[in-house]
């Protein structure tokens, strides 16, 4: 199951940082595979899809949900920090018994942040997952051919 | 910095036990996951043998230090609301670090961070700057820890002497090198895994006792942790329901304050031992 012993194939010490060294260096051949550690997608490849529409598309969409998000939240909590700089008496009132204003609001900081990463992995899992999965497929097959 | 002074907290023979058993238990999981032949480059990857479930749970161990479980404890206990910043700052940190980080920087199918910022830019001058970053953050970050944990481990061993308190901090030290000399990433990846289960369930179940005592009801709780804090054998006189007890002396101290909260949204987004989790 681990990606070793499918590479190796009952070669175990096969190890693929061997190959950027001349071909007198590589480690014996029973010992190793003879063929090469499967290529990675090409840089060219990597330009090129970084230009499609799709590409730039993927990245708006997460664009678009991070950063409003990120301020929303920053928001929220710099209102907190300031509050309780200059709004002493107000943050001390108690609101449920003893425990004050200041610390509800405080307090309800991790309560935006749980709701903020719940949104997050729905928005990524629906939005932005299929997509990147695709791109990453082509981008894998173009290897192969 | 004084360290702590010689009071006792249990017997130290059954503190000693405990603290060897957990070295032993964790030394032994992280031999026996690092046993499986992998590559060199697993021994900086963990060879991409982890599943995003417990990729998360070695973030949540990296992201919580000891400040959270101790120094937070600590801050909120002696003055309050003030202490409550640092709960609530490091809290929203993630926000900036899952939106503006971590997203921009998965699946790029770099090892670290360097490699990451370096990808489309100037190698040296950007590798340079990540690699002093990083020597500098872990150096700072590495002190407060080291204090924490020596003082932590000297007091439950009972040790007084000054000299025996440094001694005990730096075999703690050696003891961290080892786990990462011997484990590489997939070995800390489950000690961090091991930690974060352990310290969200100790904390869980150590505020479930608190909460126990007054019956679940925390406006209680903290109207008797006020009346303690407020009685001057106990806490040191302040108000902890109220804020700027520790930073609202003067205009300066105010803006401190800020830059505090600044520095605890923006800091952590930073910390190479979570970037490199990413």
């Amino acid at each position: 199951m681990s990606p070793d012993r499918d590479e190796s194939q009952g070669k175990p010490w096969a190890d693929e940082t061997e190959f950027h060294l001349p071909e007198d260096h590589w480690p014996l051949p029973e010992l190793v595979h003879t063929e090469k550690p499967h290529e990675a997608p090409t840089t060219d490849s990597f330009v090129a899809v970084s230009k499609t529409a799709e590409y730039l598309n993927l990245r708006s969409t997460f664009r678009n949900f991070a950063f409003p998000m990120t301020v929303a939240g920053l928001v929220s909590y710099f209102t907190f920090v300031l509050l309780s700089i200059y709004a002493v008496d107000f943050m001390a009132t108690p609101l449920v018994g003893s425990l004050s204003v200041g610390m509800t609001i405080g307090l309800l900081q991790f309560a935006v942040v749980y709701a903020w990463t719940f949104i997050y992995v729905k928005f990524a899992t629906k939005k932005l997952d299929p997509v990147s999965g695709a791109l990453k497929a082509q981008l894998e097959k173009g290897v192969q051919a | 910095m004084t360290l702590l002074e010689t009071t006792q907290y249990g017997n130290p023979m059954i503190n000693i036990g405990v603290f060897a058993l957990f070295v032993v238990a964790t030394m032994g999981i992280v031999i026996v996951v690092t046993r499986q032949k992998s590559k060199a480059t697993d021994f900086y990857t963990g060879g991409a043998a982890f599943s995003g479930r417990q990729n998360g749970l070695a973030i949540t161990g990296d992201y919580l230090s000891a400040a959270a479980f101790l120094g937070v404890t600590g801050a909120i206990a002696l003055y309050g609301y003030d202490g409550l910043l640092y709960s609530v700052g490091f809290f929203v940190a993630w926000i900036v670090a899952l939106f503006l980080v971590a997203e921009p920087l998965r699946n790029t199918g770099k090892y670290t961070m360097a490699d990451v910022l370096s990808f489309r830019m100037n190698q040296k001058p950007v590798r340079t700057a990540a690699a002093t970053s990083t020597l500098v953050i872990s150096f700072v970050y590495l002190l407060a820890q080291m204090a924490g944990a020596g003082g932590l481990v000297a007091l439950l061993l009972g040790v007084s002497d000054r000299n025996m308190q440094s001694l005990v901090i730096a075999l703690v030290g050696l003891l961290m090198v080892a786990y990462v000399l011997i484990g590489g990433m997939k070995g800390t990846t489950w000690v961090q895994m091991i930690k974060a289960v352990l310290l969200v369930g100790g904390a869980s179940v150590m505020a479930l006792l608190v909460l126990l005592g007054d019956g679940f009801n925390l406006s209680e709780l903290m109207a008797q942790a006020q009346t303690a804090a407020l009685d001057p054998a106990y806490g040191n006189g302040k108000d902890l329901l109220v804020p700027m007890q520790q930073y609202g002396a003067s205009e300066f101290t105010k803006l401190s304050f800020l830059s505090l909260s600044i520095a605890l949204v923006a800091g952590p987004s930073g910390l190479p031992h979570v970037l490199m989790r990413f």
